[in-house]
């Protein structure tokens, strides 16, 4: 067997493998909360995977592996959206029994879990990759593919709408 | 209540620790990358295996021995006979007209098949035909062959290509150069043509050869209004059709990647592959069709010449976004006809038939 070559001073790539190894269950995080559940997150980051994976190439090397992927995450799951789910009735969300085995989160957070889950899906992306990614609004604007001034209003409105709903189920509660 | 803002980060990051687990992601990515190229290459496979055979591309068992010699530089570059352009990330460059187009050196063929296609060929990233098998293939006469690299390897500049230690024969000479925003390497050439194809690379001003530009807006799915509001269908004939492809990712702005210009004959073919095409009854004109598409990585420009008039299709066929033939007035769905010479130059016409890819 020869030996590796090297071709001058050609900087190293990751591995495809090497890289989702390292990088899957952050990005997996991302998807699961942009999705809401597990199922749709798994979907999302493989369709994303495929992605990069046929140009990995040029993904690896020329740009941020993982903003590339987080971009087809959020665009694999709006298009699963627009198709499917504006059909659907949103309904409750709370905690599901099928995470039995880890505590319940506190009952403001599975609150605000399920409000967030009836966002529309851009606002829902927006918000996470603000408050959970704590990213800049011009960086969310690259990944949702718009302007910057798009994002704050998205992330406006998206707060604007969870205090609206809060404040509602407090004055129902009262 | 918290301040909303908090609560909504100490949300986020409670259901976070939530997500389900990602041990055999790259695997199954892999896999399922894998699985989609043979089922959309199975098509491609036959017609492309039917014009490399009778073009003496493939080696059989029984080939002799090739008898090596040092020949002179003048020999060399007159055994090359005609030379073609090709086109990458803005820049223009010639190769022998005899060598092989895609990544077809890295095929390496299951038994019965006829064998790695042995011709230096123009390889660039962005999709293709598949590496069918790992660094050697088991041909029929029992024997691994490895399937070593050999041509021009097109890449952006600073990434350079992915070479391991089956890709490349130990005496391979290598030669590099950055052009624009290309790095040009040529792998397992002899001096003279490498010399003369790393001269003739050159950034494209305006429009390359094929007549596609080197950069070019590319809309959306459904989101590209022809000027002229016939689309294809007042194209009753045409004197050539270019072939534009363009990548979206890795790039500044949509940089042309492949090019090809099909003449009247082969251009007619397309036309009719394209009429052939179904309406795309999901994101129909009018009323908006669905403004999806920014999931592309990459997508192609059809310029249909005709009495000096050009008629602009977009064939978005990549990525996560919606797919489809946008002529600017009617959406059509895509067909293995049209991705072919998308996927796999040069254009030969339509397929005529599908065969199952071995162990699929």
């Amino acid at each position: 067997m020869q030996e590796p070559r090297d071709y001058e001073g050609v900087p190293a790539m990751p591995e495809f493998e090497d890289w989702v190894s390292a990088r899957a269950h952050v990005l997996m995080r991302f998807a699961f909360l942009v999705t809401g559940n597990a199922a749709d997150a798994d979907d999302a980051l493989q369709e994303a995977l495929i992605s990069a994976y046929q140009r990995w190439d040029v993904v690896a090397g020329a740009v941020d592996p993982d903003a590339y992927v987080r971009r087809m995450i959020v665009n694999a799951h709006t298009s699963w959206w627009r198709r499917f789910r504006r059909r659907e009735t949103p309904v409750d969300v709370a905690w599901s029994p099928a995470l039995a085995g880890v505590d319940a989160p506190a009952e403001d957070v599975q609150r605000m879990w399920g409000l967030c889950g009836e966002l529309p899906p851009r606002q829902r992306v927006a918000v996470v990759l603000r408050y959970y990614e704590g990213m800049q609004y011009g960086e969310i604007a690259e990944i949702l593919d718009c302007s910057e001034g798009t994002v704050r209003s998205q992330i406006h409105r998206a707060l604007a709408t969870l205090r609206r709903r809060l404040d509602g189920e407090d004055a129902a509660d009262a | 209540m918290p301040d909303l803002e908090q609560l909504l980060r100490d949300t986020l990051h409670e259901y976070a620790d939530r997500a389900p687990d990602t041990q055999t992601q790259a695997a199954r990515a892999m896999r399922r990358a894998r699985r989609r190229r043979r089922r959309l290459l199975a098509g491609v496979t036959l017609a492309a295996v039917a014009v490399l055979v009778p073009m003496g591309w493939a080696i059989s068992p029984d080939d002799p021995e090739p008898v090596r010699r040092a020949p002179s530089a003048g020999e060399l570059l007159a055994d090359q006979g005609d030379w073609r352009w090709e086109a990458y990330g803005g820049v223009e460059v010639e190769v022998p007209a005899s060598w092989g187009y895609g990544n077809l050196t890295q095929w390496c063929a299951p038994d019965g098949w006829p064998g790695k296609v042995d011709r230096p060929s123009v390889d660039r990233p962005g999709a293709g035909p598949l590496k069918m098998c790992s660094a050697t293939a088991e041909s029929s006469d029992g024997l691994d062959r490895p399937t070593y690299v050999a041509g021009l390897l097109l890449r952006p500049r600073g990434v350079g290509p992915r070479l391991g230690r089956s890709d490349v024969a130990a005496d391979a000479p290598v030669y590099r150069k950055s052009v624009g925003e290309v790095d040009l390497t040529v792998i397992d050439v002899e001096a003279a043509v490498a010399r003369r194809i790393l001269s003739s690379a050159t950034v494209i001003e305006g429009s390359d050869v094929s007549g596609c530009p080197g950069t070019t807006p590319v809309p959306r799915l459904g989101a590209y209004f022809s000027v002229r509001r016939t689309g294809l269908t007042s194209v009753s004939e045409v004197d050539s059709v270019s072939i534009c492809r363009y990548g979206l990712v890795g790039w500044d702005r949509p940089t042309l990647e492949a090019s090809e210009r099909l003449g009247r004959a082969d251009g007619e073919e397309m036309l009719s592959a394209l009429r052939a095409l179904a309406d795309s009854a999901e994101q129909r004109r009018p009323g908006g069709a669905q403004a999806g598409g920014s999931g592309d990585t990459e997508a192609v420009q059809l310029r249909l010449s005709s009495g000096g008039e050009v008629t602009v299709a977009w064939v978005h066929f990549s990525g996560t976004g919606p797919h489809g033939v946008d002529d600017g007035v009617v959406l059509r769905e895509l067909s293995t006809d049209l991705l072919r010479p998308i996927l796999d130059p040069p254009w030969r016409g339509t397929v005529e038939a599908s065969v199952p890819w071995p162990g699929a």
